[in-house]
């Protein structure tokens, strides 16, 4: 052992090095702990939190029951009951929705496959319940929570593009060509 | 590689049922007869143009049709030659046995084990053959067998799930645990027991905050002297491999998140790679790009994780706080990236989610700047600190030989003085296109492991430097409508593309009849998928080789002889992630 290593074994000096970087952020750091209740983090748009149904802002459900959020599902959340419109043959609507948000997995895979934009995940996600069964959750409660979270809404769907494919829209809502 | 297939015609040539090269995907398969299997595998093992010293994985493969229905899958490895070969033997169902090789390669006993529990194949001369992931009084069968219900006892819509408050409890039968059972955790009856007449059977774990998850050690003891440690896995079994077969391809990359969840990132690029693979994609150059410096922020992220854990469990609390300040700037990114801090599901078949924006470029490049400050800091506190030497020098030593002889991979085998590194060897994404270093240790004690990684880390960021230069423009996903599903622009505007997007989701992807074996190098150590496909849109048998799982083989081996304080070092030494490890 060199001099040099003895007096750095007996004066501790690793250790005052140690203890001079933490001395060094009690002066030059903030605390970055945040009070969780009371204050909350700015989440970005793209957050993948708690699922919902959207609406057009005519107020008309987007969704049109054609069932590929459910086949996308990686964990089967999702089950559709779809059904025509009545008195519109050519058009269809979800009839019933369910979402058993205890097995969701919040990976987005429903959102990428919708079709027509229908659903969204929203920046939610204080959903802790004391009971399951509330987390099984139908169809008026998801358009309620994109209610709440998206409140700017889209155009109708063959209002939005001169060029939209003819898919589940009615003839009667279709914009004329210009001539 | 012609050459030695010749070779082993020639020496074996009885046995050499077929041979098979995948040209397009660069593989070998050679099928044998499996009761000529230890007698190959020896050769390979010890022939110098063979040279397959490292094990990477054993699997099994259910055909249920075929007389001989089981088949036995070897992944070997040759860390000298830099070569992979599969080797594969058909074994009956009446009867599966197969000899066991853990006389060749010790880390085959775990990964035998678990070929054991899954499919029901016996190992005739393996040390210890119970099951391993499973509880061992499980008696429904071999769920990996295609004929066990891959629904289980139904979805749990269909049983009440919700545990009911006025049934009455179950009995608890209080009783001690008979001799019996404490057979399988003594040590050997060759091998010296305790000096003592009375000896200890401890159990740590598994609610034991340093295991890191729920791991169960059987610690047989000598004073506080480890006489032979049996890790006993299985708590965090989820059946990934069973669920894999029934979900579709593009299903399966949110479930690969939860398998090493601390590195979600590292297992979506494993699983998409594998895939890519299959399908013989090619990722354009901007998805390479972002693909590779998110994989090297996600290995900063693992090593900050783990450097704060390994810290905490020795006793160092600062350095935890300090790691986690700069993971959470890490993790606010992928956050803005993809919407979700840990179970990221970022990355696609043939590409990636979105696009990494000019304004992540620019946090990232301040990150970048501050952070060689930030891992200075850490080595001040700890690398010359007393206490951390005491605990972390020639603690878990593990000599070159046997790392390789027990499967290692990663941090692990680099800290004993091996300088393999899968993104050197057989370079992926864009680690040919930049310029960094594979550290490597001399020891092979947790003390060098740590300086590996504190070192990756560093190279790490440069490599992220280097991808943040050269960033290129482009589209961020493969031109393959076949199996990728269109822009979501053109899914209303474009009745071909609408009706090709209903097409993908509802039907999958139908890739080539093929098998193939694609492996990564996540922040724990070689990750790799092992796919059959039979042509139809799931995978007829996915098997995730974890590099936690083959670590903790070499458990028993790294823990005789220390003291009980240093077993919680040697878990952390490997960096384990049970959810990864269990699967």
């Amino acid at each position: 052992m060199t001099f040099k290593a003895w007096i750095r074994t007996i004066t501790f000096y690793e250790l005052v090095v140690g203890m001079k970087a933490t001395m060094s952020h009690l002066l030059h750091y903030k605390p970055i702990t945040m009070q969780y209740p009371h204050e909350k983090r700015a989440l970005p748009d793209n957050y993948r939190g708690m699922l919902s149904l959207l609406r057009y802002d005519d107020g008309t459900e987007k969704c049109v029951g054609c069932d590929l959020c459910e086949a996308a599902c990686p964990s089967r959340v999702i089950r559709v009951v779809s059904a025509e419109v009545p008195g519109e043959p050519t058009k269809r609507y979800s009839k019933e929705y369910y979402m058993d948000m205890t097995r969701c997995l919040f990976c987005g895979l429903c959102v990428d496959a919708c079709p027509v934009d229908a659903l969204g995940m929203t920046r939610e996600y204080e959903w802790s319940v004391y009971d399951k069964r509330q987390l099984h959750l139908n169809k008026e409660q998801l358009l309620a929570i994109g209610d709440r979270s998206f409140p700017v809404r889209e155009k109708q769907l063959e209002l939005q593009h001169p060029n939209v494919a003819f898919f589940n829209v009615a003839f009667k809502h279709l914009p004329q060509k210009p001539d | 590689m012609k050459a030695l297939l010749d070779n082993l015609k020639a020496q074996f040539p009885d046995a050499i049922l077929a041979t098979r090269v995948d040209a397009a995907r660069a593989e070998t398969s050679v099928s044998v007869a499996a009761a000529r299997l230890l007698d190959i595998a020896r050769y390979l093992h010890d022939a110098p143009e063979a040279a397959f010293d490292h094990l990477t994985d054993i699997c099994s493969v259910d055909y249920p049709e075929d007389q001989m229905r089981f088949e036995v899958v070897y992944h070997l490895h040759s860390l000298p030659l830099q070569q992979r070969l599969r080797l594969k033997a058909r074994i009956a169902e009446e009867d599966p046995a197969i000899a066991s090789v853990t006389g060749i390669w010790k880390g085959a006993n775990f990964l035998e084990r678990e070929v054991y529990d899954m499919m029901g194949i016996r190992f005739s001369g393996h040390p210890d053959l119970r099951r391993i992931l499973l509880p061992e009084d499980y008696a429904e069968g071999y769920p990996l067998r295609k004929d066990f219900p891959a629904e289980g006892r139904g979805w749990r819509s269909q049983f009440d799930f919700i545990p009911r408050f006025d049934e009455a409890p179950m009995d608890v039968v209080e009783s001690e645990i008979s001799e019996e059972t404490k057979d399988t955790f003594r040590t050997e009856p060759g091998t010296p027991g305790p000096g003592r007449k009375e000896e200890l059977l401890l159990n740590m774990g598994p609610q034991h905050p340093s295991t890191h998850g729920v791991l169960r050690v059987v610690l047989m003891l000598d004073g506080e002297r480890v006489v032979k440690a049996t890790p006993d896995l299985g708590y965090l079994h989820r059946g990934v491999e069973k669920l894999a077969e029934g979900l579709t391809y593009m299903q399966m990359i949110p479930h690969t998140d939860r398998l090493d969840y601390v590195c979600a990132m590292s297992n979506n690029y494993a699983y998409v790679r594998a895939v890519e693979k299959l399908l013989e994609i090619t990722v354009p150059i901007r998805a390479e790009y972002v693909r590779t410096i998110v994989a090297e922020m996600q290995r900063i992220i693992g090593h900050l994780f783990w450097l704060g854990t390994q810290a905490l469990d020795i006793g160092a609390m600062t350095v935890f706080f300090w790691t986690f300040r700069e993971r959470e700037v890490l993790l606010d990114m992928f956050e803005k990236l993809c919407g979700a801090r840990l179970t990221l599901n970022y990355y696609r078949i043939g590409g990636v989610d979105s696009d990494f924006t000019p304004e992540l470029v620019q946090r990232m490049r301040a990150f970048l700047d501050i952070f060689p400050e930030k891992v200075k800091e850490y080595d001040s506190l700890i690398a010359s600190n007393r206490i951390w030497l005491g605990r972390t020098k020639n603690v878990a030593l593990l000599s070159a030989e046997d790392a390789i002889n027990f499967g290692c991979t990663g941090p692990v085998l680099r800290g004993s003085g091996v300088a393999y590194d899968i993104r050197k060897a057989e370079p992926y994404g864009v680690y040919d296109k930049v310029e960094w270093e594979v550290p490597v240790g001399k020891n092979g004690d947790t003390y060098d492991r740590y300086w590996i990684r504190m070192e990756e880390m560093r190279q790490s960021a440069r490599i992220i430097a280097q991808c943040l230069d050269q960033l290129p423009e482009g589209p961020i996903m493969a031109e393959a409508p076949q199996y990728i599903p269109p822009p979501k622009e053109l899914v209303m505007r474009d009745m071909e593309s609408l009706i090709h997007h209903f097409i993908i989701y509802t039907q999958g992807i139908k890739p080539p009849k093929a098998e193939t074996y694609c492996s990564t190098e996540a922040p724990k150590g070689e990750l790799g998928f092992f796919i059959v496909s039979d042509g139809s849109p799931r995978p007829y048998r996915l098997k995730i080789r974890s590099p936690s799982f083959v670590h903790m083989g070499a458990f028993d081996h790294m823990a005789r002889g220390y003291l009980i304080s240093d077993v919680i070092t040697i878990f952390g030494t490997y960096d384990v992630v049970m959810g990864e490890c269990d699967r």
